[in-house]
This record gives C-alpha cells, sequence and structure tokens, in this order.
C-alpha cells in the first residue's frame, strides 16, 4: 500500500516492529495500550519544525522513524545543534513535565513518522504506569548525558579540527564497514556540521579539505569514509 | 515539586555528608553508588581529557541533586565533583533509592523534575559556553 514517503508506517504501537528496540515503548501491554490510545501519529516531511524554543509546551513527540535535529540560541544568537535525535527518542518531555517553555526546537532532517502526545495525556500515563516514569527518566537521563558530552567537547578540545575529528568518529559505530573504509552517510549540511562543533560552515569546508587530503576521509556524494580511524582517534585528547 | 518533597520522601534513607573544600564526591568513572542532594554550599564538576589537565566547566548550587542520571541509567560518572566550598549534601544509597520509588510510584514526579531541571542547566551551559 502507498505511504507519505514511502515510510514503513506503524499504525499502532501494539504491533509496532520497533517496540522491542526502542526503551521508551518497550513497556507492560497495559502500559502500550494506554500509549497507543492516546498519541496522534503523522508524517512529517524533511524540515519540520516540531516545536521552537520558547514555546509553551503542547505535549511531548515521540520520534517513530526519521532524525531530527535538536537546536538552541546561543547567548550570542548563534544556532548550535545539540544533538541529532534517532528512531524511538522522546522529544519535549523536561518542558511538558515543567510546563515551563521548551529549551529547544526541534527539526525533521529527514521524513519521519511521530507520535505526538498532549500534555495532560502523557502527565495521566505517568500517573497511571510507573513503568512509564522509569522509561522517561531514561530519556531524560540520555539527554542529560548527551549534553555532558557537548559540555566536554566544547571545554576541552583544544581545535576545531579536534572537534570535527570526535565528531566523525562518533558517527562510526552506526556506519558500514567497507573495503574502502567505514561508510557514513552524512545528511547533514556544512552548516549543519558547524552548527554541531560551533564554528562556521567556512571552517568545516577548510577542514573537511584538509582531511581529505591527509587521507582520513573521502567523500562520494552523501557518503563520507573515514579512512583513518586510529589516525583521527590520535588527533582527539577529550 | 520542590526539593523539601524529595528529601521528605527520602528522608528515612539519608545520611547527611559533609564535604572541606577540595574533598571529592566521587570521581568521572566510578559507578554510581548513590545520590547527593545539595543542601548547602557548592560543587565543582570536573572533566578529565585523555591527555591534560582536567578543568572544572560547571557548578552545582544548593537544591539539585547529584548522580541522578548515572543512578538511573546504571552508568558510571561522567565527570568529579569536588567540594569548592564547604559542602552539606544528604546522601541516599542507589538500592534505597530504587527501592523508595518501587514503594512510592509518587517520588517518580520529583524525580523526573530534578533530571528536567538537569537537562536545562546543561543547556543553559552548553548555550553559556559557546558564546565564549
Amino acid at each position: 500500500m502507498p505511504t507519505p514517503y514511502n515510510l514503513k508506517m506503524e499504525d499502532h504501537c501494539t504491533t509496532c516492529s520497533h517496540r522491542g528496540s526502542r526503551p521508551f515503548c518497550d513497556m507492560a501491554p497495559a502500559a502500550v495500550e494506554a500509549l497507543d490510545a492516546s498519541k496522534y501519529s503523522s508524517v512529517y516531511p524533511k524540515g519540520s519544525l516540531l516545536f521552537v524554543e520558547g514555546e509553551q509546551p503542547r505535549g511531548v513527540f515521540m520520534l517513530c522513524s526519521g532524525r531530527a535535529k535538536l537546536t538552541t540560541t546561543s547567548t550570542e544568537g548563534r544556532t548550535l545543534i545539540l544533538k541529532i535525535a534517532q528512531g524511538g527518542e522522546l522529544l519535549g518531555a523536561s518542558a511538558a513535565l515543567l510546563g515551563r517553555p521548551y529549551e529547544v526546537s526541534a527539526e525533521t532532517l529527514e521524513p519521519s513518522q511521530i507520535s505526538f502526545i498532549r500534555r495532560d495525556d502523557f502527565m495521566r500515563l505517568l500517573s497511571s504506569f510507573p513503568e512509564a516514569c522509569l522509561h522517561t527518566a531514561q530519556a531524560l537521563s540520555e539527554k542529560y548525558a548527551s549534553a555532558q558530552r557537548e559540555i566536554r567537547t566544547l571545554g576541552l578540545a583544544q581545535t576545531t579540527s579536534e572537534k570535527l575529528a570526535k565528531l566523525i568518529l562518533g558517527w562510526v559505530p552506526g556506519g558500514e564497514t567497507t573495503s574502502e573504509g567505514t561508510r557514513l552517510q552524512i545528511l547533514l549540511t556544512h552548516e549543519e556540521i558547524a552548527q554541531m562543533i560551533g564554528t562556521t560552515r567556512e571552517t568545516v569546508t577548510r577542514l573537511l579539505s584538509d582531511f581529505k587530503r591527509k587521507k582520513l576521509i573521502s567523500v562520494k556524494g552523501s557518503n563520507l569514509f573515514v579512512l583513518g580511524q586510529q589516525r583521527m582517534q590520535d588527533m582527539v585528547s577529550i | 515539586m520542590s526539593q523539601s518533597i524529595i528529601e521528605s520522601e527520602l528522608a528515612t534513607s539519608e545520611t547527611p555528608r559533609r564535604f572541606a573544600p577540595g574533598e571529592t564526591l566521587f570521581r568521572e568513572g566510578d559507578d554510581a553508588n548513590g545520590v547527593f542532594i545539595m543542601q548547602s554550599g557548592e560543587v565543582d564538576l570536573i572533566f578529565s581529557p585523555r591527555n591534560g589537565e582536567p578543568k572544572a566547566l560547571r557548578g552545582v548550587q544548593p537544591g539539585q541533586v547529584l548522580g541522578l542520571s548515572c543512578v538511573v541509567t546504571h552508568r558510571p560518572h561522567d565527570c568529579t565533583a569536588t567540594a569548592r566550598t564547604e559542602c552539606e549534601t544528604a546522601f541516599v544509597r542507589r538500592d534505597d533509592f530504587l527501592r523508595k520509588l518501587d514503594e512510592r510510584p509518587a517520588t517518580w514526579f520529583s524525580v523526573l523534575r530534578f533530571l528536567s531541571s538537569d537537562v536545562n542547566a546543561a543547556y543553559d551551559d552548553i548555550r553559556a559556553m559557546s558564546a565564549r
């Protein structure tokens, strides 16, 4: 059956093929049924804004499939990408729990299936199922750990090339091993990579050329091959 | 939901712990064996590179709970916590903390709000650091 963007739609949490591998959704049947009954699921195209920094929280967003960038604005007005959220991540939970404006903005990077849960329904789910509280606590802890890693990079990295090498190495576990090296599909622009490491697009373009010249990486279309993983690791002191 | 609620829920499990300036509450890489509820004083969070000098990149104030995310996820500490000034804390062992959550599920709401505040505080620090 045709679906928007050819995405494989999961209509119900109870029958979702991803459930066992998604920490938040892997709950007892009664909790999953309650989650299923309270969600509104839709497909969003690339570039959809789910919520924006400063907006009053309407609810939480489960990224069922696809990817989204979480961004904030520095005190100087520069956009920073804090995290690339992957399928299975819960977005907007801290704002919903505190009843305070969203601290970040969330925008899809590719066509994505998103389930929205209204704030009242989310709070009711948590009140009824302690397991949902545990999974939400784990989701928040993961966000905190990710923010701490970002702080480590911002505070300890000596150079921008070290930050870029660390970023690329962080993608390697999700890559594919090939005879040419580890293949990574990069769907980010140079501008977005710059926003992830707190630099300019021009610097990212220059550093990627430098990495290519040193045969640390090669680039073919949207594929980036990591050729010198150990040499890149040696560049990173954090 | 305030610190007093999480403290009152956990009161029977708490052990007071005082730290002099420069004393360490926990070290990066240590197992998280409990949470510290900060009552007075200030704590530095120190991050160590593989090579080079450790740096204090964040601070913790009274009202915050240290070690919460590591206890919830069973992960080792991702930084070292050292008292900047004289500190008073209430320490709750991990097993007691998790047992209390099982016994009193309502306590979860305070834990979730503390974790949410921790995430927001970390984002504030990132915004400030990237402006430097």
